[in-house]
């Protein structure tokens, strides 16, 4: 089992390398224009080809990705700080530290100043979802399908459909439609500022209700299905005609067994959950990383697309190999063997 | 996959519309789907002679309050534009940049699906390895990052779509051509001395269209979704022309006095992607021969 355990993780690390490249390149595939945004649309032309020319932007691709890399852990100085540039690039950290995502020209700070707060408030809100999905995807789906195709189980069937056909941004503008400008019940942005005259906890109530939505009705489904296959096999047949109560079947043998795939499914759906948190962040204004990838991808600052795409396919990555070895560790088959 | 064959033997008999008619008998679901779909086929279709506006007409004098009216239905946007004319003229792009974006995905991801079921090897061993990679990402991410370096335009979107869509159909598709490449027609198909083309494309490929054509479906709405997301990002079609994703988010600056400009659109979305899930559902629904 450690074995499977130890590729695993070699895996995930060969992936988060690759998927590193990959954001390199579609980033600073055209070496003109690293140096071009780097100085901001006034730099003359001459500006641009020294800059150029002083980071080695001609040489190979392989080559500035393998010194963008020893920047990002530390191995290497940024190359961008040097005080003989005269760009003004400044990091109370030094030129040489773990985490180094450059400067950013948006903000024009250290990209290591801003991101890690954002990322906290992007996690509490993720945190917020995820313990309003799992609960109620649960219970809803396990409702569902143990009253496989009767009409209860339709209507949860129907139901999820339709949730799941609705965007982010369309339940978003729906329940603001409602919450916030017919009812007043609630404030249209989440600011995490009480400037407003809205205390925090209700900001939180409309982005973590449109987040939940979506993931919620897609973690349902799985559930349902999972707990109808479960209730279908010769196991559970026995644990009904030795008679057992129906909560002691549903305890003892369905929810234990039934609650493998959704499991993983749910760490898996870390990537819905990711979109959505984007999308959630931009309508309401909440400062996390996702509308930060996105103002930053706007203004073309290389350096914060770089770190909050990293950061987030990083997370990604770590989410599924939780979830993979989670259901290594709950399956005895595999545990054992 | 043994269900689909089963299924496609029971209903072989008859000429193909009255199979269709007998599946469209047994599933309602199918029919609300499709019945949906082809509404919004026909307004696209018909945009020029139904929608009561040019899509982009600033109308200044007639509208004095932005809600809906008698001769504005839905009421007109920031800009004074008819939100009917533009709901209706947007369908066009959807219904166009969704589908060709996600044949291209489909070619290209079932090329490698098939290359890598039935080669294995070091093929399987590389087409699987990049498919784990590029399905590491959030999608988003990958749109975000390629159409800001890209800039925004209907031929990016397209890429993005193909480059977050073929991971995934290919490796639905590898997992059917390592079932099928067992069977015994393919055997006999390589006893025959076919080339591998033949037998991936001939003898493995249609017996995956089954699932492949509910997968089709449901990545359908998918991508009427991320191509709705791109425009509320504003990442998607550059205005002036209508785009449902960019019209919600035009329209969020004044959800709070008008909040129908941005509700409308996003009904529009929200309709069509149910058509092509509720598609999806009544195929399922007949495949498992209910």
């Amino acid at each position: 089992m450690n074995t499977i355990l130890i590729r695993r993780l070699a895996s995930s690390l060969v992936t988060m390398i690759a998927a590193s490249f990959i954001i390199f390149m579609l980033v600073e595939a055209s070496p003109g224009n690293v140096a071009r945004k780097t100085l901001g649309p006034f730099a003359s032309e001459e500006q641009v080809l020294l800059l150029y020319e002083r980071l080695h932007l001609n040489d190979p691709v392989l080559v500035r990705y393998g010194r963008w890399l020893g920047v990002l852990v530390g191995l290497q100085a940024d190359p961008l700080q040097d005080p003989d540039l005269g760009l003004g690039f400044e990091d109370p950290r030094g030129d040489r530290y773990f985490g180094n995502f450059g400067y950013s020209s948006m903000m024009n700070m250290p990209v290591a100043d801003i991101i890690w707060e954002r990322l906290g408030n992007s996690l509490k809100l993720a945190a917020l979802a995820f313990a309003t999905i799992v609960p109620l995807a649960i219970l809803i789906g396990t409702y569902a399908g143990l009253r496989a195709n009767k009409p209860a189980d339709r209507a949860v069937t129907i139901v999820t459909t339709m949730l799941a056909s609705i965007p982010e941004f369309a339940s978003a503008v729906i329940l603001a439609s409602v919450f916030v400008v017919w009812l007043g019940w609630l404030p249209g942005t989440s600011p995490l500022q009480t400037a407003g005259g809205w205390p925090i906890y209700l900001q939180y109530i409309l982005p973590v209700t449109v987040l939940a939505l979506y993931v919620t009705a897609y973690v349902t489904r799985f559930v349902r299905t999972s707990v109808m296959e479960v209730m279908q096999t010769p196991y559970v047949r026995t644990a009904v005609l030795k008679g057992l109560k129906p909560r002691q079947v549903v305890a003892r043998h369905v929810m234990r067994n039934a609650m493998m795939a959704p499991f993983t499914i749910i760490l898996l759906q870390i990537n819905w959950l990711i979109s959505g948190v984007v999308v959630t962040e931009v309508v309401f204004a909440y400062p996390g990383i996702g509308r930060m990838l996105l103002e930053a991808a706007m203004f073309g600052d290389i350096a914060l697309i770089e770190a909050t795409s990293l950061i987030t396919v990083a997370i990604a990555i770590s989410t599924q190999l939780v979830g993979d070895v989670g259901y290594v560790l709950l399956n005895p088959r595999i545990r054992l063997s | 996959m043994s269900a689909t064959m089963d299924n496609e033997i029971r209903a072989g008999s008859g000429s193909p519309a009255s199979r269709w008619g007998r599946a469209l008998a047994r599933s309602p679901i199918l029919c609300v789907g499709l019945a949906i779909l082809f509404f919004w086929i026909a307004v696209a279709v018909l945009a020029p002679w139904i929608a009561p506006y040019a899509p982009n007409a600033q109308h200044m004098t007639a509208v004095s309050d932005l809600g809906p009216s008698a001769h504005h239905w839905f009421g007109a946007d920031s800009l004074h534009r008819d939100i009917l004319s533009r709901i209706i003229w947007g369908a066009r792009p959807v219904l166009l940049i969704a589908p060709v974006s996600l044949i291209c995905a489909y070619v290209v991801g079932i090329s490698a699906g098939l290359a890598a079921g039935y080669k294995g090897g070091w093929v399987d061993e590389v087409v699987s390895r990049v498919i784990d990679v590029l399905l590491s990402f959030p999608k988003i991410v990958l749109y975000v990052v390629l159409i800001a370096s890209l800039g925004p335009s209907a031929l990016n979107i397209v890429l993005a779509i193909v480059l977050s869509s073929s991971p995934g159909i290919a490796r639905l598709v590898r997992g059917l051509a390592l079932d099928i490449k067992t069977r015994d027609f393919v055997a006999a198909a390589r006893t025959r001395g076919e080339t591998s083309l033949y037998i991936v494309f001939v003898e493995i490929l249609p017996l995956a269209r089954g699932p492949l054509i509910v997968d089709f479906c449901v990545r359908m709405g998918y991508t009427i979704i991320a191509i709705g997301v791109l425009g509320f990002l504003g990442l998607g079609l550059p205005p002036p022309d209508p785009d449902w994703g960019g019209m919600v988010r035009d329209a969020t600056p004044i959800l709070n006095v008008y909040p129908h400009a941005a509700l409308f659109p996003s009904l529009a979305i929200v309709t069509l992607v149910s058509a092509f899930n509720l598609i999806a559902d009544g195929l399922q629904e007949l495949d498992h021969g209910r």
